[in-house]
């Protein structure tokens, strides 16, 4: 639990600083005092740059003494460690690192007190100098790397390298933020109802959707990584008014009609929607298509998300084929899938041409954001959006085949 | 091999071992100096290892026109050579200039492996029958399932006649070669006479001849001008037969071997499915998601009768007890699995290259189980 002091503290260090996205998704939160708590810890794991002047500045010497692919040597990351710790020792002690080790961290460091403290000033020294979070640092196993390829990696918090913020209209990024905005805006492509709900005055939309659509899937209307999204059958309770009132009670949320996805996919996994990632970036006279990848629910869980478990798996651009082994957030491995047992690799995903096709269609759509990535699925009818997503998310394409995609997406920022 | 390790390197390799064993990285520093003092002392055998002619083959653009990033990787490459015993050439595939010490000495290199793996692995009288064509043919007779002569001089033109009477179209494999080189499909009608064909052949030194493998079609879809073979490590212990990291082996560019060497695709194969599951790429890390000629589909492609390669595969060991680690080379024709070749020291360059991960590891935890 957090003290109610440092809560405080937090939402003066958001409002002041210019992260909007934070301040929006907190304030949201704040008026639901039960989450309110459990998206604080969320967004102080994730706020590492927090650091203070003193800490800056002694960082851009490090940077600048070992910019030319140099690796520090190990008693320049104890002293950056050891200051850090010892001028910041409460907000350290917060970001929770040993919590990230006994989540990722192998046998052998865990046990031995000795890697385990090496490590510990390895992932505080490279999310002070290269930005990453403490999870981007095992997602990219940054700790078998050296720090001329550390430093190929887009991480969250790298300054100089803030792609989305550069390239995307900050205020046209609420249409993405906010889901039944993305609808409203992107109507004909979802082929699919949807309606708000939020407030009791809705009541009455409600019931026609639910007339027509007995099953549908709820989604909170401003999160992300699938948390929250949930298929709800109104046929299991006694009447439409308790539905309404369950539904109400999480706050603002949107109502989908449920995607019924094409046997081939569905076969992969049928209790969740498997999506294609694409992301697209919107350049001066083309869409440039970068690192698309599958999703795929393991069994049981209704969303395909990485965060929720799901396995992905890179997509070769030309071809349409998985090509990579397939793993999870946890670094497993998946031939088959573990429930399903279908073959992932090597699958081919169908009509791979016009989902293509649409993604050219869809960025021209708001032309002020550059960089979305496109969540679709395929259904008899054709391919249709699940979601759009502004916010860089840039995990599953460097984690994937662990190459670093920093150049890349430079390289465009010039081509805008 | 060169075997460029002598007893001062050994030395210096046992020594720098016990200083940075603990996960530490060495400093730039000492990279430095323990190149420029072996470059003093050992100034041979730092030229034996070609490392320059493989940072211009393999190396980035942007590292070739930059002469301080150039010398940088000289002496780490040298560096890694002499502490970790990898050659320039694996020091790329590996990607070693992305990983770390700690991570680099997960791999089982190939200098390390005479004085720490194959010493234990395998018997020295075992490995001649493999080092020698002629003699694995003898005594794998019943699974090469196809005919085979050695000629060594002018002798042997009775049988060479008969042979080529039989198979008009034959392999040609040079005595003591590996790596697929000098190997060729040659047709007697090209020649004049059966004669000056012996005498031209015979003219290249000893060589062994091979009734032409027919691969089954499910194998000739992905290429058709060579025969795909499946590489199959066997470790032998007391435990039975350990079978790592089997890949796939597909020639290119209408070439008849599909060895690594030659440019031949290659890409790892799951051991309980037969299920290619790696980017297959060549050795010079280009990928091929499909096959370049023939646009067959190769990640996600299923090894025909995978079961039966297993079970084949774990029969082999015991013909030549002595010898513990052996890479099989296996062919699938109409009639099931054939043996195309057993090499002792099987390279682990494919299987470490392609998914980029250290297999020293799993190969050290076996030497216990001898």
């Amino acid at each position: 639990m957090i003290k109610p002091e440092r809560k405080k503290l937090i939402i003066l260090y958001l409002t002041k600083s210019d992260s909007k996205y934070h301040v929006v998704k907190l304030a949201d939160y704040c008026n639901n005092p039960k989450t309110c708590d459990t998206i604080i810890i969320t967004v102080m794991d994730e706020v590492i740059n927090v650091v203070n002047r003193k800490e800056s500045l002694l960082i851009n010497k490090v940077k600048r003494a070992f910019y030319n692919h140099n690796e520090p040597f190990d008693f320049v990351r104890w002293i950056v460690g050891f200051t850090c710790v010892t001028l910041k020792k409460n907000k350290v002690k917060a970001y929770d690192i040993n919590k990230y080790i006994d989540k990722y961290a192998s046998l052998e460091v865990k046990n031995n007190n000795r890697l385990r403290r090496k490590i510990y000033l390895d992932i505080l020294y490279s999310s002070l100098v290269f930005g990453s979070t403490f999870s981007e640092y095992f997602l990219y196993r940054f700790n078998v790397k050296t720090y001329a390829e550390r430093r190929t990696f887009v991480t969250t918090y790298s300054k100089q390298m803030d792609f989305t913020r550069i390239i995307n209209n900050q205020k046209d990024c609420e249409i993405f933020n906010n889901k039944y905005k993305t609808y409203l805006k992107f109507n004909e492509y979802y082929c699919r109802d949807a309606i708000l709900v939020n407030s009791s005055e809705d009541y009455a939309v409600f019931c026609q959707f639910v007339k027509k659509h007995a099953q549908f899937v709820y989604k909170p209307i401003n999160d992300s990584h699938g948390n929250g999204v949930k298929l709800i059958d109104s046929l299991n309770y006694d009447c439409i008014e308790s539905v309404f009132k369950d539904i109400i009670q999480g706050g603002e949320c949107m109502l989908e009609e449920r995607v019924i996805q094409v046997a081939e996919i569905s076969a992969l996994n049928p209790s969740s929607v498997n999506t294609v990632r694409i992301p697209s970036v919107l350049t001066k006279d083309s869409v440039k298509i970068l690192y698309p990848y599958i999703k795929i629910g393991k069994d049981g869980s209704f969303v395909d998300n990485s965060g929720s478990g799901g396995i992905m798996a890179l997509i070769d651009l030309k071809t349409g084929i998985v090509c990579d082994t397939p793993m999870d957030k946890e670094n497993n491995k998946y031939i088959l899938h573990p429930d399903t047992g279908a073959q992932i690799i090597g699958f081919k995903i169908p009509k791979w041409n016009e989902v293509i096709d649409l993604v050219n269609k869809l960025a021209y759509v708001v032309p002020t954001v550059r960089y979305v990535g496109w969540d679709l699925a395929l259904t008899e009818n054709g391919w249709l959006i699940i979601e759009g997503n502004c916010a860089g998310q840039f995990t599953g394409q460097q984690m994937l085949d662990q190459i670093g995609k920093k150049e890349v997406y430079r390289s465009l920022i010039d081509a805008i | 091999m060169n075997k460029v390790l002598n007893r001062f390197e050994l030395i210096m390799l046992k020594v720098s071992r016990k200083l940075f064993k603990n996960h530490n990285e060495p400093f730039d520093i000492a990279v430095w100096l323990f190149c420029i003092v072996s470059r003093l002392l050992r100034r041979r055998s730092v030229r034996k290892l070609m490392i320059t002619d493989a940072i211009e083959t393999y190396a980035a653009k942007e590292v070739l026109a930059n002469r301080r990033l150039k010398r940088k990787l000289y002496n780490d490459i040298l560096y890694s050579a002499l502490i970790l015993g990898s050659t320039a050439e694996e020091y790329f595939w590996y990607k070693f200039e992305t990983k770390k010490y700690f991570e680099r000495r997960k791999f089982l290199t190939i200098f390390t492996r005479p004085f720490e793996f194959d010493q234990y692995m395998n018997e020295k009288e075992g490995t001649w029958i493999f080092q020698n064509k002629y003699k694995t043919y003898q005594n794998f007779k019943e699974y090469y399932r196809r005919s085979l002569i050695l000629l060594e001089s002018e002798e042997n033109y009775k049988e060479f006649r008969e042979f080529t009477q039989k198979h008009k179209v034959f392999v040609y494999k040079p005595y003591n070669q590996a790596h697929g080189i000098g190997i060729r499909l040659i047709n007697i009608s090209d020649y004049d006479s059966t004669e000056s064909a012996f005498k031209a052949l015979l003219r290249q030194g000893t060589f062994v001849l091979e009734e032409r493998i027919i691969q089954s079609p499910d194998m000739a879809v992905l290429n058709s001008s060579s025969v795909n073979t499946i590489r199959v490590t066997t470790v032998l212990t007391k435990t039975g037969v350990h079978i790592m990291y089997p890949f796939i082996r597909i020639g290119k560019d209408n070439a008849f071997v599909d060895n690594g060497g030659a440019g031949g695709i290659i890409a790892l194969v799951h051991v309980d499915t037969g299920i290619v599951y790696t980017i297959p790429q060549d050795i010079y890390g280009n990928q091929f998601i499909q096959h370049p000629d023939t646009k067959t589909q190769i990640v996600g492609f299923k090894v025909p009768r995978w079961q039966e390669l297993i079970e084949l595969a774990k029969r082999l060991p015991y013909v030549v007890p002595t010898v513990r680690y052996v890479g099989w080379d296996l062919a699938l024709t109409s009639n099931g699995w054939v043996m195309i070749e057993g090499n002792n020291g099987g390279m682990l360059g494919g299987q470490q290259m392609l998914d980029q991960t250290g297999k020293k590891e799993a190969y050290y935890s076996l030497l216990n189980e001898i």
